[in-house]
């Protein structure tokens, strides 16, 4: 075992796969011998694989995407990184229309073996371009898989798991989760795709949270502990797809469930996971499900009011405390 | 023109009626005539028809609910046409009935459907008190707001703890309700008495015997026991009238003709049920014609076929167990009734007669009576006047 951050180990899940499969390449802006990528997950690669398998382009993100697509259905497994989740719009036609639907449109004759790598979430005083989670538009996009690791484990596991699938894996990371650390095992391992993992157990109340809103549930968790209240965080990991099992059991276990994620409430994932279990598991609720979610505005650039849109341990220890009074 | 089909009065002493299943949906269209609801009144289902053609818009009640008579139970037209005004003040009314249906049990078999909820429980408190057939009206919720939680449901349950399990639950409605309703009516408000004496039932076998040979010889009706005896006590009611009689609060109203209801037990799906036909004007009818409309009401009632009519209007009531060998036994009073007859088997017996030990036939008959109204003596005098009939005069 060996402590890594969550960038290390997305870097070293990079390298194990080059190594393992030829076919596997990365593109993408600055990733290459100069830049190393905007947060360095791509450290050290261009120097250990050649140019020609870690590709610096220009600044598109369409043709990023779109070379990348082309490149997975005439056989390679590409891995394409966008500097920031918000510059995903510029890429949306490639990701949604194309990479989505090639396998449907053509009957299944070809796949689409492709990883998009893009970080989400705010905490960074960059502004509201670069400070989004927009995941849930790629949850409600028919075709694409959806991971969302909150830990460096899990980050790697699910990183290796994304480059050997044969659909088009958005592959997303947090900002803030890039300097978190967890022991990470010397053999190699891979974590399947649509199995959550419960990153603390407890009776009282379900607490359904990703990225770095797992961190800010465990912060929560052990306040509420010294009050009595023992939380179960569940981590979906991967939100396509979806465990509805782990959340729904725990759901009939505790009762309660609070939905923490760092998104504008409306339509966000929240609302289809409280969708999912007022269906599913309604006889077995204590009380209504409650969301923590940000208010339906762009990300501020101002600290103080980004502080203040945010979720955080605090938050989610009065949401919790309110779901047991409500 | 939007037509109510309302809760028909089978009998006038009805108040209201069960919908025991629905034959339309709505939306379904529906011909005049045709049956479009089961409805259970008192002890019999009938079907309603439809008194025009149209489409059914609206269904009043659902099934297992109590309708009052004349209150609607659906209503009939041109699709898409608009219920009238008046019926959400009607439908209020059926609610209001609904919700004062109480529960007798805590651990009652089943919630009314449709029922206006006013606890406030959680789901998981609600799909628990379900499951344990728990009504959730008499737990106390300690939740938000007294919400019912899971734990105060488990603490019930825990408090309540039935250490009986229960095989099954049978809903009791329709025929066992009405008859539930009536026993512990008669037994709450009548002064139950009961006298029992012995007869020699020699004559009543000779009887039978001779006219059942005849019958069999010519293909005519047979004539049971139960026939004779309903022969038999009319002819003593006539001359006791006070026991053919019912009591209204201030007054006993005595009643011109004898009509004599027989119970008689019902299998219907494996369950055991019961039912009175009732044998009009005793008075004036003969052993065999007796014999002949008991056959037919009988064969009726257990088919399930008897009219309103010929289950009601009864002023006097014999039941007889003696083909299981009972020997005697209290019936309860059949009410608005003042008296019933309870009939035991009919048994080989030493007896002393004329200071000689002899085996006998004998059969005990015992009379259950209000003494509200009827007193001892006159029931005895009664009593004495049919074993005198049974033993000497037929």
């Amino acid at each position: 075992m060996k402590e890594l951050t969550y960038v290390e180990a997305l870097n070293e899940a990079l390298r194990e796969e080059m190594m393992r499969d030829e076919r596997v390449f990365l593109i993408g802006e600055d990733i290459g011998p100069y830049w190393e990528g905007a947060f360095k997950v791509t450290k050290g690669l261009a120097k250990q694989f050649g140019v020609e398998r870690v590709r610096d382009t220009p600044i598109s993100e369409a043709c990023i995407v779109g070379a990348a697509v082309g490149a997975a259905m005439t056989g390679m497994r590409p891995v394409a990184e966008i500097m920031f989740g918000d510059l995903l719009t510029l890429a949306m036609d490639q990701i949604a229309n194309q990479a989505a639907k090639i396998h449907y449109m053509f009957g299944g004759q070809l796949k689409v073996p492709l990883v998009i790598r893009s970080p989400f979430g705010a905490g960074k005083s960059i502004a509201a371009h670069h400070s989004q989670s927009l995941e849930a538009w790629f949850m409600h996009t028919p075709g694409l898989k959806v991971a969302v690791p909150s830990t460096a484990y899990d980050a790697k596991g699910l990183l290796k798991t994304a480059i050997r699938d044969d659909d088009p894996v958005m592959f997303f990371e947090h900002k803030l989760c890039y300097t978190t650390k967890s022991m990470i095992p010397e053999e190699e391992y891979l974590i399947p795709f649509g199995e959550a993992d419960v990153k603390r157990e407890g009776s009282d109340v379900t607490v359904f949270a990703t990225f770095w809103m797992v961190h800010q549930a465990l912060k929560a968790a052990d306040k509420l502990s010294k009050k009595g209240i023992e939380i179960e965080i569940v981590d979906p990991r991967t939100l396509v797809p979806l465990d509805k099992e782990t959340i729904l059991d725990s759901v009939r276990k505790t009762g309660r469930l609070l939905i923490v994620e760092e998104d504008c409430k409306t339509c966000g994932i929240g609302a289809e996971i409280a969708a999912i279990v007022s269906e599913e598991a309604f006889d077995y609720l204590e009380s209504p499900i409650k969301r923590i979610a940000e208010p339906d505005t762009p990300i501020p650039f101002s600290p103080v009011l980004e502080n203040y849109v945010i979720p955080n341990d605090e938050a989610i220890v009065k949401g919790v405390i309110d779901l047991l009074e409500s | 023109m939007v037509t109510d089909v309302v809760m028909p009065r089978y009998s006038l002493t009805m108040q209201k009626g069960t919908v025991a299943k629905w034959l339309k949906k709505e939306g379904e269209a529906v011909k005049k005539g045709e049956p479009i609801v089961q409805v259970e009144a008192d002890k019999v289902t009938t079907e309603v028809e439809s008194p025009v053609s149209g489409v059914l818009l609206k269904i009043c009640a659902e099934e297992q609910t109590e309708v009052p008579v004349g209150e609607p139970l659906a209503f009939i037209g041109k699709p898409g046409e608009p219920l009238p005004e008046t019926w959400k003040a009607s439908e209020a009314a059926t609610v209001q009935q609904k919700e004062s249906v109480g529960l007798a049990s805590p651990f009652s078999a089943r919630r009314k459907p449709g029922k206006v909820e006013k606890v406030r429980a959680s789901p998981v408190a609600r799909r628990l008190a379900k499951q344990h057939g728990i009504d959730l009206s008499l737990i106390q919720g300690t939740g938000p707001k007294g919400r019912i939680t899971r734990e105060d449901v488990l603490r019930f349950i825990s408090l309540h703890k039935d250490v009986r399990a229960v095989r099954e639950t049978i809903p009791v409605r329709g025929m066992q309700r009405v008859i539930a309703e009536r026993m512990s009516e008669s037994v709450r408000t009548a002064a139950h008495c009961s006298l029992t004496i012995e007869v020699d039932a020699s004559r009543m076998i000779a009887l039978r015997q001779k006219l059942n040979g005849e019958a069999e010889a010519e293909g005519g009706i047979k004539v049971s026991y139960t026939d004779i005896l309903v022969k038999a006590v009319a002819t003593a009611l006539k001359e006791h009238p006070v026991l053919n009689s019912t009591f209204e609060g201030d007054r006993l109203k005595i009643f011109e003709d004898v009509n004599i209801g027989v119970a008689v037990e019902t299998v219907a799906d494996g369950t055991s049920g019961l039912l009175v036909p009732v044998i009009r004007q005793v008075q004036k009818k003969s052993l065999l014609e007796i014999a002949k409309e008991s056959k037919g009401l009988i064969e009726r009632a257990r088919a399930g076929k008897a009219s309103h009519d010929e289950l009601t209007g009864g002023t006097f009531t014999i039941t007889n167990l003696g083909m299981y060998g009972v020997e005697t036994f209290v019936p309860i009073i059949n009410p608005p009734e003042s008296a019933i007859l309870g009939v035991g088997a009919i048994i080989e017996r030493p007896v002393v007669i004329e200071g000689k030990v002899k085996t006998r036939p004998m059969m005990r008959l015992t009379l259950s009576f209000d003494h509200r109204v009827v007193n001892g003596a006159p029931a005895a005098r009664f009593m004495q006047r049919l074993k005198e009939i049974l033993e000497n005069e037929l």
